[in-house]
């Protein structure tokens, strides 16, 4: 039966009642529709009723026109549905397997996740992070890892990176879904994929990475030829790319190729930095032989053309050779070892290197540095003896203190660096060759300051480097707060507030190691002497206390000197010193407050007067000293 | 009982609640862990900000329906620091065998008499509800005053099209359908609020135009005959001077609120049921205000299909505690069975949940309809109801599950086929469909597939829209 007279009647009742029934009567083509059910109401009764309907409706008055086309839309509909077919012809492909696990996931455990993956707003990184954490293995369920896939183009371009990174450490299970639906020419997120794909394939995934290039547009080309990179088999087809690709694409393929090795590779890179020099910058991270040898080269030739002879470098000479500078990345070899050697010996050269303006290009300081940097990220070795005898065979040569010194806190025992090197701490002003004194003085105390105690491991640890040989030898603390001429190390405010505290000061808790009672025993009496003596009592007061001391007899001098503060301040210093001191001192400690130092403003003064006589008899009572709470419900 | 996160996470009231439970026992909030001897209490004392810490145990006397307890000033109910002692147990945590202290034996005594007390109360025969005739027979005229306005504010609307709603109109309406309120028509009133809300989309959305006014269209159908059947219904009620809750469908359809006892007083329940949920989801009610969670259950012993619906108006969402995903077997000793045809709405006071049998699990997909023929008939039947949704849940066996092109396409085993679609109505957040590429392997035979089955008016075509497949070993929930 054909039933399309049903659906043309349905769809003019649809749109009449969208149009009004005011307009039914001049609706010729719901009148025509309706001519057209006439054979199929001849031949069922349900047309028929229909059929019946749509007559009354037709000639019915405006007034009752609403309630009869709804009627016959609502017979009109239930035929409709009763008529609806099943199915679909064709040959039925079965499903293939797909990626993800079936897991028992409840609506609370999943939707929070699902929700974050696929929605806009804040606070769904840490969704994402907490889940991952927590949850590693609902990621793998087949209802995420779809939307995780899809994470990968999130606005929120962290959480998009988080996505990616999660992708990469859940092995294979993602790949055919990072494949599926993937876009050439699309944007980051596509570019994404590829960085997965590649991370997660390694070598393996060439072929693909081949099949997609000659589609790939802008950042998913970066990303393709990043990726073909990995693959020690795509170097002709890198090599091939050096030649055609431009801008972003072709540094992608020179990241590639730098992470290579061979003959050819040599070549290339010969060639490719003679053509440009700026080049160099992509073996930064390379530690092939070849590459040291090409960038100590390099620079060295660089470098002598300049030195001893009074020509000047242009701005992009100089910035040439911080590149190639910079190029020598944590390298560490024989040859590399023959650079600085050279370097040594032409290091008064280099120091006289000027630009075209005679301002020194500090390149020497530049060197040293770095110099330091490798040191620091090297194990034992030749380059680690030659850093620990630099400042002895170069004495001249202040700031190898800094390196020496440094190398040794990682090789020699504790109390054989003191003993070296402490004397160049200055504990009394200098009666001969002052400035001398006083540079190896600051260059100790600075190399000193990159060093602190890492509460998590116990030890001493080199700033960005490694741990030193043996904790710090206790008699530096000694040696340090007693120092008579101290660098400029700036101001820091370690606890907010705007209390502020010296550099050195700072540098010298963090160095100290808490739970060695000799050192705090010497550090406890300089903390004392420096909040007197610059009014921080806050931030004074907080270390006294991370050191095992009190403020107790200083407080009141201190906050005299001080700058106002707030009274919560006040109220943090004394419940700290309630968890290490007994009752009775931190009740001793809230007579020392100087309620004058409190501001004035917002009734903070008031508030003291009543709060601290009443702490003192709370804690002569042997109650818990309060609550910030406690203290501010009684603000007048 | 086994204790599970899923369990611990149906008991917060919240996600966040069992997040910051989670963090206070991963950062080690928790110290002076107890329990009793026989594991019935447990007991410890959890860092605040405060310094005192909390003091918070959990009664396992009865392990469905655990007793919590916290010294904290927490409103919700249980508190982070509950749930985090339950994750805590979870964990594995070593809790010190000690006696149980006096405060917390106090408490519980106190509350195994209240429970007593309640058991006791039930027992008693209880006295027949006194009906104040006066106000019902107001509230009945009120409503059928109301049903008058509803009827003319269709008219208006149809009169001057409903593609006219908008603007001052919109606002009128909106007024008007508030008033509806006001005479006990709730239902109506809401149905208004839809209409209005699919008018708006076509307003805003314009490409959204046909959905939208196919949606306003079904509810004005549908309000149409609940004004006409009410009538007579409220009419019948009040000549007779019946004011008692009757099993018709329209009672709710009018915005009625069913009480257990009332469910009771229609023997609209059954005793010993056994309910497995086939799935779980979340949706919001625009028109209400209100995040609807709606589970679907199939009864063990006829396999009929029922769905719970727990109701969360925005408004209230921080003292609604929120429903979440049930596994295994769900026994309940009286069932409430909403008045209705279709897939009728159940509630409980209490049941036990105990995990699903091996025959038990293999049994389920034996439930499903013969056919798919036989479910579309049932569908077709139940659709072309006015008052009734325009989809029915049907559990159908599976033969093959494949694409032919783009579209997934069920084939029973007698090899006829049906169209798997998300339905455009339930939003994208309920799109499972194309999940069914994503599963591991090959459904095992003898599965059958849970689902929403409606009529696609793009095609003509009746569709289903995959829910859970339900395998012989288990249910893949496609939602949650």
């Amino acid at each position: 039966m054909n039933l399309q007279p049903l659906y043309d009647v349905k769809e003019r009742l649809e749109q009449a009642a969208i149009a009004g029934t005011g307009l039914l009567g001049e609706d010729f083509r719901l009148q025509r529709a309706a001519e057209g059910l006439k054979p199929l109401a001849a031949a069922s009764p349900v047309f028929g009723k229909i059929d019946s309907g749509l007559d009354k409706l037709l000639s019915a008055p405006a007034a009752e026109r609403s309630g009869l086309l709804l009627d016959v839309l609502a017979l009109a509909d239930a035929v409709v549905y009763t008529q609806g077919k099943t199915g679909m012809d064709g040959e039925l492909e079965p499903l293939p397997a797909g990626a993800g696990q079936v897991q028992q996931l409840s609506y609370g455990q999943l939707n929070p996740l699902l929700t974050a993956l696929t929605t806009t707003g804040g606070g769904r990184m840490e969704v994402v992070q907490s889940a991952w954490e927590n949850h590693p293995e609902m990621f793998a369920d087949f209802r995420v890892l779809p939307a995780v896939v899809d994470g990968l183009g999130d606005s929120y371009g962290e959480l998009a990176e988080l996505n990616a990174k999660i992708l990469k450490q859940m092995g294979p299970a993602p790949l055919s879904l990072l494949k599926e639906g993937f876009d050439p020419a699309g944007n980051k997120s596509m570019a994404r994929r590829v960085e997965v794909v590649s991370a997660i394939e390694g070598g393996h995934a060439t072929p693909w990475l081949r099949e997609v290039l000659p589609g790939a547009k802008k950042d998913v080309r970066v990303s393709v030829l990043t990726a073909l990179g990995d693959d020690g088999e795509n170097v002709p087809l890198l090599l091939e790319l050096a030649q055609t690709e431009r801008g972003a694409n072709r540094e992608a393929v020179l990241e590639g190729l730098a992470g290579q090795d061979g003959e050819a590779i040599q070549t290339f890179w010969k060639q490719e930095l003679e053509k440009h020099s700026q080049s160099v910058k992509f073996l930064e991270p390379s530690n092939a032989d070849w590459a040291i040898e090409l960038v100590t080269a390099g620079l060295r030739q660089r470098l002598e053309k300049f030195l001893g002879c009074k020509e000047r470098t242009t701005y992009e000479e100089g910035t040439d050779l911080t590149t190639w500078c910079w190029s020598l990345g944590h390298k560490d070899s024989s040859a590399m070892l023959d650079f600085w050697r050279w370097a040594d010996s032409r290091m008064e050269d280099i120091d006289q290197l000027k630009d075209e303006k005679d301002r020194s290009l500090f390149f020497g300081v530049k060197l040293t540095d770095r110099l330091r940097d490798v040191m620091l990220h090297t194990g034992p070795g030749p380059l680690r003896d030659f850093c620990l005898e630099l400042f002895d065979r170069r004495p001249e040569m202040t700031r190898y203190l800094h390196i020496s010194v440094q190398a040794a806190l990682l090789s020699l025992p504790a109390a054989a660096v003191y003993e070296k090197y402490s004397p160049y701490l200055m504990t009394e002003e200098p009666t001969e060759d002052a400035e001398h004194k006083e540079t190896l003085n600051h260059v100790l105390i600075r190399a000193l300051s990159e060093v602190y105690w890492n509460h998590k491991q116990g030890c001493h640890v080199i700033v960005m480097g490694q741990a030193i040989a043996q904790p710090l030898d206790s008699r530096w603390v000694g040696r340090l707060v007693r120092v008579a001429c101290k660098p400029n190390m700036g101001r820091y405010c370690p606890f907010g507030g705007g209390d502020e505290v010296d550099g050195f000061d700072k540098k010298l808790v963090e160095q100290a190691n808490p739970n060695d009672p000799e050192q705090r025993a010497q550090l406890v009496p300089y903390l004392r002497k420096r909040m007197t003596q610059t009014g921080s009592w806050y931030s004074y007061g907080l270390y006294l206390l991370m050191m095992g001391g009190s403020p107790k007899g200083v407080l009141g001098e201190a906050m005299k000197k001080g700058k106002p503060a707030y009274i919560y301040y006040v109220w943090f210093l004394l419940n700290r010193a309630y968890e290490v001191l007994p009752p009775a001192e931190v009740a001793e400690l809230c007579q020392e407050v100087d309620i004058k130092q409190v501001r004035s403003a917002g009734r903070e003064q008031a508030m003291a007067e009543l709060v601290l006589p009443w702490t003192i008899e709370r804690l002569q009572a042997g109650k818990p000293f309060p609550e910030w709470d406690e203290w501010h419900k009684m603000r007048p | 009982m086994d204790l599970t996160e899923q369990f611990i996470l149906l008991q917060a009231p919240n996600p966040a609640a069992a997040e910051n439970g989670r963090k206070l026992s991963r950062k080690g909030s928790f110290s002076a862990l107890h329990r009793t001897e026989d594991g019935s209490v447990y007991w410890a004392e959890c860092a605040g900000s405060g310094k005192t810490p909390y003091r918070v145990s959990i009664d396992w006397t009865n392990p469905d329906a655990p007793v919590c307890r916290c010294s904290c000033p927490s409103r919700q109910f249980p508190c982070k620091h509950a749930l985090g002692l339950m994750f805590e147990q979870l964990a594995g945590k070593e809790f010190a065998a000690a006696e149980i202290p006096q405060d917390i034996a106090d408490k519980k005594a106190k509350q195994a008499a209240r429970a007593a007390k309640k058991e006791a109360k039930l027992d008693e025969p209880s006295k027949p509800k006194k009906t104040n005739t006066a106000a019902q027979k107001k509230k009945l005229a009120k409503q059928l005053e109301g049903l008058d306005m509803a009827e003319k504010m269709v008219d208006d609307l149809l009169s001057s099209g409903v593609g006219a709603l908008g603007g001052a109109a919109a606002q009128t309406f909106d007024k008007l359908a508030k008033d509806l309120g006001s005479c006990y028509l709730t239902g109506p009133q809401t149905a208004f609020t839809r209409i209005a809300l699919a008018v708006r989309t076509v307003q805003k959305e314009p490409e959204k135009a046909e959905g939208a006014y196919a949606e306003a269209l079904r509810i004005l159908v549908a309000l149409r005959s609940t004004i006409k059947k009410s009538r007579v219904f409220l009419q019948g009620k009040l000549d007779a001077g019946s004011f008692t809750p009757e099993d018709s469908a329209l009672f709710e359809a009018l915005g009625g609120v069913w009480k257990l006892e009332d469910l009771r007083a229609i023997h609209s329940f059954k005793e010993n049921a056994k309910l497995v949920q086939l799935s779980f989801d979340v949706s919001f009610d625009e028109a209400k205000k209100e995040y609807v969670e709606r589970g679907w259950w199939i009864d063990l012993d006829d396999g009929k299909l029922f769905q719970t619906l727990n109701l969360r108006p925005v408004k209230a969402l921080k003292y609604i505690k929120g429903e979440d995903s049930r596994f295994g077997v769900l026994e309940v000793p009286a069932l409430y069975i909403y008045p209705g045809e279709g897939d009728r709405r159940v509630r409980w006071e209490s049941a036990a949940a105990r995990p699903l049998t091996e025959e038990e699990r293999a049994a389920l997909p034996k439930l499903a309809q013969p056919d798919l023929a036989a479910a579309g008939k049932l569908v077709k039947g139940a659709i072309k109801n006015t008052l009734a949704p325009k989809f029915l849940a049907v559990l159908v066996p599976i033969g093959q599950l494949g694409k032919i092109g783009d579209a997934f396409v069920l084939e029973d085993p007698a090899g006829a086929r049906i169209v798997l679609r998300d339905r455009p109505e339930d939003g994208a957040d309920h799109a499972s469909t194309a999940r069914l590429a994503m599963l591991p392997g090959a459904v095992p035979a003898g599965s059958a597939l849970f689902g929403l089955m409606f009529y696609n008016e793009g095609d003509r075509s009746l569709c289903l829209h995959p829910y859970s497949v339900v395998t012989p070993d288990q249910i893949i929930r496609l939602q949650f």
